[in-house]
């Protein structure tokens, strides 16, 4: 095969072979981004093999991305998501507003800084941000809506150190392996 | 992908591998039966996001918040812990 057709490995394929103690040592940044949801599942699977608890750190990092995607740079706020998945039309609706001028280009940015055995995690979405320090506070909601519990999941369940830079777009998540 | 059965009034769904957003489409399709009960069947599950709680709950809301319509059967590992954390448990009749 022509070298030019191989190419030179993307960072993510470099994070995806940098599991072991040795190459973590070495990799010192990560950056990817995304915009849509099934993107965010292979972002969120090249992450979470760098990160101490690959499958609780999947799930906190696709509950963060899809709020990012959805309720960041879609606007789909928590009261109109309910509405929408209790009459089934959330899927068309996240499938009609990418197509729409005003969200069709924005972006999810990750960047991972790693510094062994310390990792610090950036999520930043292109939307306006929200009431985060109320959602991080309020853990599992006991009402009966549908949605509503992705923060409580990432910040109880997967990273203990979530929090968030005003108006709330980014999302920082600070993690050590053990020693 | 979910399976489901109707037999005497129960529809049980069984779910393999993840129970995630990706599912959110097929489950919305599901909740257009109307059984007297419903089983939901995680012996084949072994991953749950928020969004498979919020499609649970909806189920709920079928049968009117009435918890011993809707049952939860084979939970473990990763599934069980996320649903006992959200205190899901006490919602629904898990088995």
């Amino acid at each position: 095969m022509p070298y030019a057709k191989r190419g030179p490995l993307t960072l993510s394929e470099y994070a995806r072979r940098a599991l072991g103690a040795d190459a973590l040592r070495m990799l010192r940044r990560v950056e990817l981004e995304c915009q849509t949801r099934e993107e965010a599942e292979e972002l969120a699977d090249v992450i979470a093999g760098l990160l101490p608890d690959p499958v609780q750190g999947r799930l906190g990092l696709i509950e963060l991305l899809l709020n990012a995607i959805e309720h960041g740079n879609l606007e789909i706020g928590r009261t109109l998501k309910c509405q929408l998945l209790r009459e089934l039309r959330f899927e068309a609706e996240i499938e009609a507003r990418m197509q729409q001028d005003q969200y069709r280009d924005r972006r999810v940015r990750v960047r991972v800084e790693l510094m062994y055995p310390f990792i610090e995690i950036e999520i930043r979405d292109d939307g306006r941000g929200f009431a985060w320090r109320n959602a991080l506070a309020a853990g599992f909601t006991s009402d009966d809506t549908p949605n509503g519990r992705g923060i409580a999941l990432a910040s109880r369940a997967c990273f203990p150190t979530l929090e968030y830079l005003d108006p709330g777009n980014v999302a920082i998540v600070k993690l050590a392996w053990p020693r | 992908m979910i399976q489901f059965s109707d037999n005497n009034g129960t529809v049980t769904l069984r779910l393999t591998g993840r129970f995630d957003f990706r599912l959110i489409k097929e489950f919305h399709e599901m909740l257009k039966k109307d059984p007297r009960t419903w089983v939901v069947d995680f012996s084949g599950v072994e991953y749950v996001d928020s969004s498979a709680l919020g499609m649970l709950l909806l189920l709920r809301e079928r049968v009117r918040g009435d918890a011993a319509r809707v049952q939860l059967r084979g939970l473990h590992g990763q599934p069980r812990d996320v649903i006992v954390m959200a205190k899901f448990d006490r919602m629904f009749k898990v088995d």
